[in-house]
């Protein structure tokens, strides 16, 4: 496994490993050095993430590593890739087949699936129940079986919130100015925002700061919204059909009436006419310029969380069904690669970072007393150690514990967050399973028509998102682009797997 | 007398017309116009990197700060020696690079340049069939970090831009417009051919050299790919990765930033943004100063017989 | 007899003096082309490691790559990963658009470079033209994201200063980002403001090595500035267009992504003028990020290219004369 082209076509022409020395990752072994001494003869395990750099990163990785080594008899070193890095810098290590034992993978980053058919990720579904007990019984068989590709689980899934309940958020201020506070907490779809709508609308006309009602239109078309699960390349299944056909999206009525909705508003002038990116819709919200999210994730402490990032309290409604999906539940997973040399200890170690809240919490927050302190233990509360302002002055804040194992053994950092741990497992639990759970499409066959129906979507489908263009026609288009492009291959061959796959778990 | 003094001298010679300072009046003109409309953009960054980020989303670009703030260049230098570090490495690069690089490519565009060098044609071929294809990202990367290894030193920084073929083009032609007297003079008095080059061709493209430099010297110092794909050792990073680096890790503090945590407008992504343009053309405009002084030399020299 | 030995006598020290002379000018010049071979040994080295050991990796064009296996390991796929540059309108279209566009800049940028580059030469003494010219080379530094985001202050829709500016005028603002129409002529504007510092960098520095004894001889001859750059500026920069010119044709379906991308901010509504093959391929690689396709992506760009500056130079060689070599081989 080590080397990964044939040393003999190459050195063929010229002999050219003589040429260079022996450089080496000074600055790796730099990091390894500092690390607890104690421990050296120890299987050391690497563990690959994206983050900005911690400042006390160093001191934190020793202490993980004296829990670890007497527990699991391993140590381990913290590797942060800057956000920007890590998608680019993961491949080319998993393609050159350089050495590490565990790497965040997602659908979004460091592409999961891409992964598995690369073969970069040890498959570790055998090992889970035996070698973490307690964090296989953690979730149940059906969301286990989300990770399942091709027969084997190729990463451990991190718990946090699986179901997308999507929803409008509405800032508190506007709403209230405006007086229909009730008629949106009584909301029941998205075509009941109209009056709501032209009320702010209205209001924006005379207000200074207030420019737009809203931004992002095409929110909306978020498939979860209608009930149906996502599939790739524009394809769904309903979540209420058991049969599990597969459909094209833009073909369905709900599709249509959507598309409608935001034509409407389009032609109410509730959005700008230039389609901005997202970073500057997110800072004309900071600057007070819209009032509505017309969708976005609804979970509990979402509110919270929504205004101390942007900085304006809202107000939000759940319209969508809370559905559980493939893609909702392997949002965000730890992998163990398939040229490290523990893998047993890589998936004990994942037991212990999804089953022990105090090994958990060492990682998301740092060291008790050094970089934070109790503020209530009884509630899990706790604050910056030592007065700190807030946790971004402590020395060590990654603030990425989705990223690091299960969400739902943090420890709060607010009070208004109490209680939304157990809320937000409740909304997992209740939540319908699509009847293609455990599913993932294999798209090798197809390649070419998924490329080509990637980028036609974006053409066609993105005016009817931003309401630019009128919906009778450019449905059509939309939907003639999508056959030129050759979706109904690939909804044959999804439905052909889909059916193997029911008949083969039956 | 200097080239330029000639040149004047020349100039006053002519029927000092109307038209003739009218036409010099109008270059001046249109020229003025165009620079004008290079820098505008500039100053706009610049006033822009200064304002407020909450202010900027509202009013826009502007000449002068609509509300004056530091926030983008303290988020940058909060930790300044990052930045210095970043800095030197750029600087090292660019100038080691640069030397290096016109150490490789100016003999072999010379010697590319003499019809009578046997090997001319072939090595023509060798030499410009590669303008035409590449092998890709996959076999460069393990070039550099198998064969070669030389991930995470500053080799790996300086190796990929030594030899640019576009630019062996441009010296060879350069080198072949050469009058061949003063070389086959030299050679009758009995100079090697290296001399030659040395002290009579060299000398005599110092525009082209200069321009071959100035350009190398801007692949380098804009250069951030190269770092991303083989230093991971954060004291090595050239300047334009670090700023991105900091701008990727601001912009995903931000989504991230949670209740107790971060306050928000606490990270200033667009006015970062142009912040970062600014640290990174200041200097390059400068070092670009410096060569104007070796063009305009290099002519006086050069053209006057 | 004496005289035919004494013939032969100095046709031998004739012969062999000049078998001597021929020894030495043959030893000076196996010296001269060794000196020449050594001193392009260093960079001919780099483009061996560097070029020609990596071109191997085009083999992955034609293969289902998986890194894992090595680029010979791999399962080998013919043509399949070719099919998705052709399968649709779109693609095809993003071709033609790349080449009509390519056309445009490189026309419009040789004009214009050319014509600024004469500029600095006529007052090439004055004092400002340092200041010009840095002025001119300010947007290469500038990346295309700061770009784009600068061309919509300029654009934007409600607030844009050219919209402010009609407005001003009594004429009704346009919706920039929805007009396919404009943007290639805005596109070619943005890479003129960027490009043409360095482009008459290149033009003037081949301007300057012309001996300026020509330009007195055609004063006085009575040409005026017109006639002095057609007979005497053009055709001793003529290698560097036709290079310029040839190597445009080797890209000619590559193009600045970050141009394409950035500038116009991604629209879709622009695509019918605006999308050429590198944002496609972009467009369709970001959902499957198959290695292989976007290797035969490249190699189509490549191949392309190839077959035209071969072609294009076998012209040149047959038109250009002996002693002014034009051609790139």
């Amino acid at each position: 496994m080590a080397k990964v082209f044939s040393r003999r076509t190459v050195l063929k022409s010229l002999g050219l490993a003589a040429a260079a020395g022996g450089f080496n990752f000074t600055g790796l072994s730099k990091l390894a050095a500092a690390s607890s001494r104690r421990y050296q003869n120890l299987p050391r395990l690497v563990y690959l993430y994206p983050g900005a750099p911690q400042a006390d990163v160093l001191a934190v990785q020793d202490a993980m590593s004296v829990y670890m080594a007497e527990r699991i008899g391993a140590t381990i070193e913290l590797r942060a890739i800057d956000w920007g890095a890590y998608d680019g810098q993961i491949s080319l290590i998993n393609a050159s087949g350089e050495n590490y034992d565990l790497g965040f993978t997602a659908p979004w980053i460091n592409n999961y699936y891409t992964n598995i058919n690369q073969e970069y990720l040890a498959s570790i579904g055998d090992m889970l129940p035996e070698l973490a007990p307690n964090y296989w019984a953690s979730l149940t068989p059906e969301t286990w079986e989300a990770a399942r590709v091709g027969g084997g689980i190729y990463g451990g899934i991190n718990q946090q919130i699986f179901v997308k309940p999507f929803g409008p958020y509405i800032r508190t201020d506007i709403i209230e100015a405006v007086g229909l506070a009730d008629a949106f907490a009584s909301l029941t779809s998205y075509e009941q925002l109209d009056p709501i709508m032209a009320a702010i609308k209205e209001y924006a006309d005379q207000d200074d700061t207030l420019t737009h009602v809203t931004y992002n239109l095409a929110q909306i078309l978020v498939a979860e919204n209608w009930g149906f699960d996502p599939q790739s390349s524009g394809l769904i299944v309903r979540s209420t059909d058991e049969s599990a056909q597969v459909e094209i999206y833009s073909q369905t009525d709900e599709y249509r009436q959507a598309v409608e909705t935001i034509r409407r508003w389009y032609q109410a002038g509730y959005a700008p006419s230039d389609v901005a990116l997202w970073s500057e819709m997110d800072a004309a919200w900071v600057a007070g310029q819209y009032a509505v999210r017309v969708s976005d994730i609804v979970k509990p402490g979402g509110n919270a969380e929504v205004q101390a990032r942007w900085g304006w309290a809202v107000t939000s409604k759940a319209l969508a069904e809370p559905l559980l999906t493939t893609g909702g539940v392997t949002a965000t997973l730890n992998g163990v690669s398939s040229v490290s040399a523990n893998p047993e200890i890589a998936v004990r170690y994942l037991e212990l970072v999804n089953s022990d809240p105090v090994f958990y919490n060492l990682l998301c927050k740092g060291i008790q007393g050094t970089h934070w302190e109790w503020a209530d233990e009884g509630q899990q509360l706790i604050r910056p150690a030592n007065g700190a302002a807030s946790f971004g002055d402590t020395g060590y804040n990654p603030n990425t514990d989705w990223m690091f194992g299960n969400v739902f053994n943090s420890y709060y950092g607010d009070a208004t967050q109490i209680g939304a741990w157990p809320e937000t497992a409740e909304l997992n639990r209740n939540a319908r399973p699509s009847p293609i759970l455990g599913f993932t499409f294999d798209g090798s066959s197809v390649e070419t028509e998924v490329a080509s129906i990637s980028a036609v979507t974006q053409e066609f489908g993105s005016p009817l998102g931003s309401g630019t263009v009128d919906t009778a026609e450019g449905l059509e288009r939309y939907n003639q682009a999508q056959l030129d492009a050759g979706i109904e291959r690939v909804r044959d061959e999804m439905q052909r797997q889909i059916d193997a796959w029911k008949s083969a778990s039956a | 007398m200097t080239y330029s003094q000639r040149l004047r001298a020349q100039k006053r010679l002519d029927t000092d017309s109307l038209m003739n300072w009218l036409a010099r009046f109008s270059v001046h003109i249109v020229l003025i116009l165009l620079s004008l409309g290079c820098l505008l953009p500039l100053v706009l960054i610049i006033s822009a990197s200064f304002t407020d980020e909450i202010a900027l989303t509202r009013f826009g670009y502007n000449l002068i700060p609509a509300q004056f703030s530091t926030t983008a260049y303290e988020l940058i230098f909060r930790n300044p020696t990052v930045i210095l570090r970043a800095y030197a490495v750029t600087v090292f690069t660019t100038i080691f690079g640069t030397i290096s690089a016109l150490a490789l490519m100016a003999p072999l565009a010379y010697a590319l340049s003499r019809p009578d060098f046997i090997l001319r044609k072939p090595l023509s071929l060798f030499v410009f069939f590669t303008m035409l294809f590449s092998g890709g990202i996959v076999p460069y990367y393990i070039l550099m970090t198998q064969y070669l290894r030389v991930q995470n030193t500053l080799f790996a920084l300086i190796l990929p831009y030594l030899v640019v073929v576009y630019y062996v083009l441009i010296l060879r032609t350069y080198f072949a417009a050469l009058p061949a007297e003063l070389i086959d003079a030299a050679r009758v008095d009995g100079a090697g051919e290296f001399r030659i080059f040395i002290s009579i061709a060299l000398p005599l493209a110092k525009p082209a050299l200069a321009t071959i430099a100035l350009l190398t010297a801007l692949n380098y110092w804009n250069d951030w790919t190269t770092a991303l794909y083989f230093i991971r050792d954060s004291q090595l990073y050239p300047l334009q990765y670090m700023l991105y680096i900091i701008q990727s890790n601001a912009q995903a503090m931000q989504l991230q930033a949670s209740v107790g945590n971060i306050s928000v407008g606490e990270i200033p992504t667009q006015t970062a943004r142009m912040a970062m343009a600014v640290l990174a053309t200041g200097p390059a405009a400068l070092m670009f100063l410096i060569f104007q002084r070796y063009l305009v030399r290099g002519v006086t020299l050069g053209a006057f017989k | 007899m004496d005289t035919t030995l004494n013939q032969s006598n100095r046709t031998t020290s004739v012969a062999s003096s000049e078998r001597n002379r021929w020894a030495m000018i043959r030893g000076h010049k196996f010296r001269r082309n060794l000196v020449w071979l050594l001193m392009s040994l260093p960079a001919l080295l780099w483009i061996l490691v560097f070029k020609y050991l990596t071109l191997f990796g085009a083999w992955i064009a034609f293969t289902d790559f998986k890194v894992r296996r090595g680029v010979f390991g791999s399962d080998f796929v013919g043509l399949d990963n070719f099919r998705f540059l052709f399968a649709t309108d779109t693609a095809v279209r993003a071709t033609i658009n790349t080449i009509a566009l390519n056309l445009l800049f490189i026309s419009g940028g040789v004009i214009a470079s050319m014509l600024i580059a004469w500029l600095f030469y006529e007052i090439y003494t004055s004092r400002l033209t340092k200041f010009y010219q840095t002025m001119l080379l300010l947007p290469r530094f500038i990346s295309w994201v700061v770009v784009g985001y600068f061309v919509y202050a300029l654009l934007a829709t409600d607030n844009g200063l050219i919209n402010m500016l009609l407005r001003n005028f009594g004429l009704e603002p346009v919706s920039w980002y929805n007009t396919p129409q404009a943007w290639p002529l805005i596109l070619l504007l943005t890479s003129l403001w960027s490009g043409m510092g360095i482009g008459s960098l290149i033009y003037l520095s081949g301007m300057l090595a012309i001996d300026t004894q020509l330009f007195e001889a055609a004063r006085i001859d009575g040409a005026n500035k017109w006639q002095q750059f057609i007979y005497i500026t053009f055709p001793i920069i003529m290698p560097l267009l036709v290079i310029n010119l040839l190597l445009s044709l080797a890209f000619i379906l590559n193009a600045d992504f970050g141009l394409f991308f950035q500038v116009t901010r991604n629209q879709p509504l622009l695509y019918s003028t605006t999308d050429v093959l590198d944002t496609y391929i972009y467009r369709s690689l970001i959902v499957t990020q198959n290695v292989s396709m976007a290797a035969a992506a490249q190699f189509y760009q490549s191949i392309v290219g190839f077959v035209l500056v071969i072609f294009f130079n076998w012209i040149v060689r047959r038109i250009e004369r002996a002693d002014e070599p034009l051609a790139l081989f």
